[in-house]
């Protein structure tokens, strides 16, 4: 397989999935039982109204290309049943700083385990702490911290300066739970431990030229992509944290959404999310490119 | 051939263990839960054999029984599937087929950029869709006839689902969105043995396609990359449902991956959870008088009290989960 193909796949699905993401959550919208416009309104009688109102009344394809035209706007429209009525990127400007945060926090961690196994820095008689503490699902760890904070500060303390503590045990719950940093570290350890037993690093080493000088670069589209898919794991695991140690963020609204059928909340943020992913995607596919072009145009080494 | 070493067949040995009770307690789920005893509540194990009584006074054996009910076809469905799928990779890659590669890729980089929780989510929305979804495929004759054989096959397989919560087709969404990085290792593994020239070489010593391709790549070096994976899952689908259960019953919701009328080890999570937030703290100066020892007196406070086994038995049920699955991950490590 051609060098280019790969990053132009992740090219492709990185334009593809936002329009790809919606379009199945609106069909399913479509398949449920009973007319979508029940949904925002269960046993209510005058729905035509409604689906009228809410632009669900010229079925599927016409909702989805409006719904994505104004979402290029950043227009997401109004919460059907969780926030009644209010618009809904004014939650995400509300609750996105909140996730933000989280995974930012929690992937330093990551980057720091990533980098340091990457230069050999730290010791792989240690990987075993990593992989015991990484066994435990994110619901365990985040109750145990949630069971902290609320002994001693009491359950309804989510504010001020107790809503930071519960936002850094999230932080640290994502980091470490579900493998999440003993994959970091095994991962990196993994593709640096192959990539040595190349036959040009053993050159290398005979030309008095040190190893990692000549690995990284070949290494750094793989290490890019395995940060990447820990940061969607994570992304995607701060649903379960946000809602266990109330943390008030794009997950917890997900997550609401969903339990109460909310369409606008899901598709909006479910969209935001996808967003996010492919952002990560075509950065990767950026970095093949930059790491590629750079190698195959890289002067010779004077003897 | 060589006989493994014997940690390993230790670890195969507790593995196939925690598999069967699993499975057998599975089927053992009763359909519903005995008439609460109030005055019978917080017994603990040694007093109601095995896992003591719950705040109601119900033994916990069949909330126990319940859950892996819950979990176990799902899991190895979901198992089976991504086992299938990675195999198939491994396979396609050794016969060295071209545009595989490519088709692969695609999938990989479209399904493994998918948030898998959040996409779980959508699914649970979905799930009163299904049944809509199965009689557009399978509902009528003329479309069934336009699947052909693949449509009889699959009606008769699969009978129409309920559109009632359920766990199996979040699992089998699992399943899916774990499949592009296991079938990438599998196709990677494969390919690390020389892909098609492997096969090649092979047909050269005169053994047979079969011969080669199931026992060869699939059992001698397929087999630990796809065992593990399969485990992995199976670990990944009892927390995923624990974790959705639990934040179902925390915020008093009805759960999206069973029934109301069963209950799943979540259960046992939030209500040891909730006993631990009532419990009241060891004295102070029990704790503070020997300054050291002050902290661990206070986790002995806690695991004596009555009702801390309902907390003991949620954790210790996730851990027997994770030591099947390492079981069968240090068994089917290749050599």
């Amino acid at each position: 397989m051609q060098w280019w193909v790969r990053p132009l796949v992740r090219a492709v699905a990185a334009v593809a999935l936002p329009l790809l993401v919606p379009a199945i959550i609106i069909a399913i919208m479509w398949a449920l039982p009973g007319n979508p416009a029940e949904l925002i309104c269960p046993n209510c009688s005058g729905t035509a109204e409604l689906a009228e109102r809410w632009n669900l009344d010229q079925g599927p394809v016409n909702f989805y290309t409006k719904w994505l035209g104004n979402a290029f706007t950043l227009d997401f429209g109004k919460s059907w049943r969780t926030y009644q009525g209010m618009q809904v990127s004014s939650l995400l400007w509300e609750k996105g700083p909140w996730t933000a945060a989280l995974v930012l926090l929690a992937a330093i961690p990551l980057f720091l385990g990533t980098v340091s196994t990457a230069l050999g820095w730290l010791p792989k008689r240690l990987d075993v702490v990593w992989q015991v503490i990484g066994i435990a699902p994110s619901v365990i760890l985040a109750l145990i911290c949630t069971a902290y904070v609320t002994i001693t500060w009491g359950a309804m303390s989510t504010e001020g300066p107790i809503a930071l503590l519960r936002l850094a045990l999230g932080a640290l719950v994502l980091g470490v739970a579900d493998g999440a940093l003993a994959g970091a570290v095994t991962g990196t350890r993994h593709v640096m431990e192959e990539e040595v037993k190349q036959r040009y690093v053993g050159i290398a080493i005979l030309r008095g030229e040190r190893v990692l000088v000549n690995a990284l670069p070949n290494v750094i589209p793989a290490l890019v992509g395995q940060f990447r898919g820990r940061l969607l794991l994570i992304l995607s695991s701060a649903v379960i944290v946000e809602v266990v140690l109330q943390i008030d963020g794009l997950g917890s609204l997900l997550w609401s959404g969903t339990l109460m059928q909310d369409f606008g909340v899901v598709l909006a943020a479910v969209w935001v999310i996808t967003l996010i992913s492919c952002a990560l995607l075509l950065t990767q596919a950026i970095i093949e490119v930059i790491v590629e072009r750079s190698i195959r145009h890289s002067p010779a080494v004077p003897a | 051939m060589r006989r493994a070493p014997i940690g390993r067949r230790i670890w195969l040995g507790v593995a196939v263990v925690l598999l069967i009770v699993l499975v057998v307690s599975g089927f053992m789920a009763p359909d519903s839960l005995p008439t609460p005893e109030y005055s019978e509540s917080y017994k603990g194990p040694l007093s109601v054999f095995p896992f003591g009584n719950d705040d109601r006074g119900i033994s916990l054996l069949p909330r126990v029984l319940q859950g892996a009910g819950i979990i176990l076809v799902p899991a190895l469905v979901a198992a089976s599937v991504l086992m299938a799928l990675s195999t198939l990779a491994g396979l396609a890659r050794s016969a060295g087929i071209g545009w595989f590669d490519v088709v692969l890729t695609g999938f990989t980089e479209l399904v493994g950029a998918l948030p898998r929780l959040v996409i779980i989510l959508v699914v649970a929305v979905a799930i009163p869709a299904i049944p809509a979804g199965y009689d557009a495929l399978f509902g009528s004759e003329e479309a069934v006839g336009l699947l052909g054989g693949v449509g009889n096959a699959v009606r008769g397989l699969i009978s129409r689902p309920s559109g009632q919560a359920s766990l199996l087709p979040i699992a089998l969404t699992w399943a899916i969105l774990a499949a592009p990085q296991a079938m990438d290792e599998a196709a990677a593994t494969a390919g690390r043995l020389g892909g098609a020239r492997f096969v090649e070489a092979l047909r050269a010593h005169g053994f047979s396609a079969i011969r080669i391709y199931f026992y060869h790549i699939v059992w001698l070096n397929l087999r630990s990359v796809v065992v593990r994976q399969g485990a992995e899952v199976i670990t990944q689908v009892a927390f995923l449902e624990i974790s959705l259960s639990y934040l179902a019953r925390s915020q008093f919701l009805p759960a999206i991956t069973h029934s109301d009328s069963s209950y799943s080890w979540a259960s046992l999570l939030y209500d040891g959870y909730s006993w631990w937030l009532t419990v009241p703290p060891a004295s102070a100066e029990l704790t503070s008088s020997i300054p050291v020892w002050g902290q661990i007196l206070s986790v002995i406070h806690y695991m004596t009290a009555p009702g801390a086994h309902i907390l003991a038995v949620g954790l210790v049920l996730l851990a027997l989960i994770a030591l099947m699955a390492h079981g069968f991950r240090v068994a089917a490590r290749g050599r």
